[in-house]
């Protein structure tokens, strides 16, 4: 059975066309290359702290 | 990421463009990107939407700067009627290539179609005007705003998926099956329609196998909105058939309103004044034909007078002609007493003063004739020398009284005709001159006298002529030629 208050609640506002701008800033452009990096980025600064893995 | 070797930063490749040193974590998440986007391209292609909007979207999680995936992701949400979401894509997309990236082309076509974008705009903030009605607990208000969005823009999913939700809230399960079917339709495998589905068979085979089927059947097939889609989708364009219709309804409906407003207002007020003019004309025609009447009675009344006074002027004529004939008889016996006298010329005088034609019995014109075989000779010559007498001493009134009684005796007499016609010349009676002449002329044309009475008659006509010419000179005048012959 569905909850109907429930499901309406999934149902947020769409953005509109002027509001495009925001959606880009709010989108999270962090991908896996940019995890490998960073954490290949940790590896040189601390090299002893992955040793202990 | 940046190469081991050369350190030369690795954007979207594995193999480093300056030393050909291909990176092994690289590779692994260069493919494991191309695997999702290619994934993502097979649902696409199944129309699975949902489906390849999360492969891509994994894709991306790998590598931000695959440019195809992201690409395929902004027209997968363009297809799905999130505009906003398909132009984020392609501006990241071409912020990461900015050359030879079919996203700007994709850009350029929505930016260049302003009807499009506005259309879109509205189907976005009728949207959402709708999740505002909800949360005020106006779910109709909300169906309707939702109905304008899938009319408006067929192909957002989320407006079907909302709409087929309280179609079912309201319990208009066909018209949430047909609703979810064209969402179906669009997005063969997403999870939210799907699942709306079940729940709408679940419904059904409840609803079935409860104990008032009738009832519950009634339930079933009373819906409210007979017609919840109102258009299959034309030629990709925007197209507002609700509105037409409802603004031609709209139309239909003031034209019969103007209707009966002029059948209920506008009629019975010409009728009235048309009534009021028949009535005037009624009464204006009434009066006419009174006048008229008066009229007939007052000109009966004078045709009964004038008949009374022909009456009795017609039993005056006959007193006058009843006097006139005894004057005749008596002027008759008194010419036959001087006649039985042996006085024939007294009889014959006497005789010329009587009318034969007044004399009504057939004895009276017997005795008459035999008086005037007896007497008309001597009494003819005697009354011509009287006349002439007269005519001579220029008294022409008597003179056309004894001409007139020898012409009674003796109707054959040219001289008395023609000298009693100068006479009637000289009186300026000239229509009784001209009698005369024309007698003379017609009937003794060769008497010598025929060629005076022409000349006389001819004098006359001219006079007759200068007269009309000029009025001045009037009857009462003596003929210029109006001395007599010495020698006539």
């Amino acid at each position: 059975m569905i909850n109907f208050d429930e499901e309406l609640k999934k149902y947020k506002p769409s953005l509109e066309v002027d509001q495009a701008e925001e959606a880009i800033q709010r989108n999270d452009l962090r991908d896996v290359v940019d995890i490998v990096e960073e954490m290949l980025q940790e590896f040189r600064n601390d090299p002893k702290r992955f040793k202990q893995f | 990421m940046n190469c081991p070797k050369c350190g030369t930063p690795l954007e979207n490749t594995y193999r480093c463009p300056k030393c050909e040193y291909e990176e092994p974590t690289m590779k692994r998440i260069i493919r494991a990107s191309n695997y999702h986007y290619n994934v993502g391209l097979s649902k696409a292609k199944i129309r699975d939407l949902s489906g390849a909007i999360t492969s891509l979207q994994m894709s991306l999680k790998y590598n931000k700067r695959n440019t195809d995936a992201r690409n395929l992701l902004g027209l997968v949400y363009f297809q799905m009627g999130e505009t906003v979401s398909a132009l984020s894509e392609w501006v990241i997309s071409v912020h990461f290539q900015s050359k030879g990236n079919v996203a700007r082309n994709y850009i350029k076509k929505v930016q260049n179609n302003q009807g499009q974008l506005q259309v879109i705009n509205n189907t976005i903030q009728n949207y959402n005007l709708a999740l505002k009605y909800l949360d005020e607990g106006n779910g109709d208000l909300a169906i309707i705003e939702l109905k304008k969005v899938v009319n408006l823009n067929p192909n957002y999913i989320r407006a079907y998926q909302l709409l087929g939700l309280l179609y079912i809230q309201h319990k208009q399960y066909s018209a949430a099956k047909k609703i979810l079917s064209r969402a179906l339709k669009l997005d063969r495998n997403n999870i939210t329609t799907v699942r709306y589905m079940n729940e709408l068979v679940g419904y059904s085979r409840q609803k079935r196998k409860g104990k008032d089927i009738e009832r519950e059947r009634a339930a079933y097939v009373q819906i409210k909105d007979p017609n919840p889609i109102v258009i299959e989708r034309t030629s990709g364009g925007y197209t507002d058939f609700s509105t037409s219709t409802l603004s031609f309804v709209n139309i239909l409906i003031g034209i019969i309103i103007g209707a009966a407003v002029v059948g209920l207002l506008v009629v019975p007020s010409i009728q009235k004044t048309k009534a009021a003019e028949y009535n005037k004309a009624v009464v204006e025609y009434s009066s006419q034909i009174s006048e008229r009447n008066k009229e007939i009675t007052t000109l009966q009344n004078q045709v009964d007078a004038l008949t009374n006074e022909n009456d009795g002027l017609k039993n005056s004529a006959d007193t006058t002609s009843q006097a006139d004939s005894g004057k005749n008889q008596e002027l008759l016996i008194q010419a036959m007493k001087s006649y039985l006298d042996n006085d024939f010329v007294t009889s014959g005088t006497v005789l010329a003063d009587v009318d034969k034609t007044l004399l009504d019995s057939q004895d009276a014109q017997a005795v008459y004739d035999f008086l005037l075989a007896k007497t008309r000779d001597t009494v003819v010559n005697q009354l011509y020398a009287e006349a002439y007498e007269y005519y001579d001493q220029k008294d022409y009134m008597n003179a056309v009284t004894y001409f007139r009684k020898v012409l009674n005796l003796n109707g054959d007499s040219v001289e008395a005709w023609f000298y009693m016609g100068r006479s009637y010349q000289y009186l300026t009676d000239f229509e009784q001159a001209r009698n005369c002449y024309n007698t003379i002329i017609n009937n003794y044309g060769d008497s010598d006298y025929a060629g005076d009475a022409s000349s006389y008659l001819s004098q006359i006509e001219n006079r007759a002529s200068e007269s009309t010419a000029s009025e001045d000179q009037t009857s009462g005048e003596q003929p210029a030629e109006g001395e007599p012959a010495e020698g006539e």
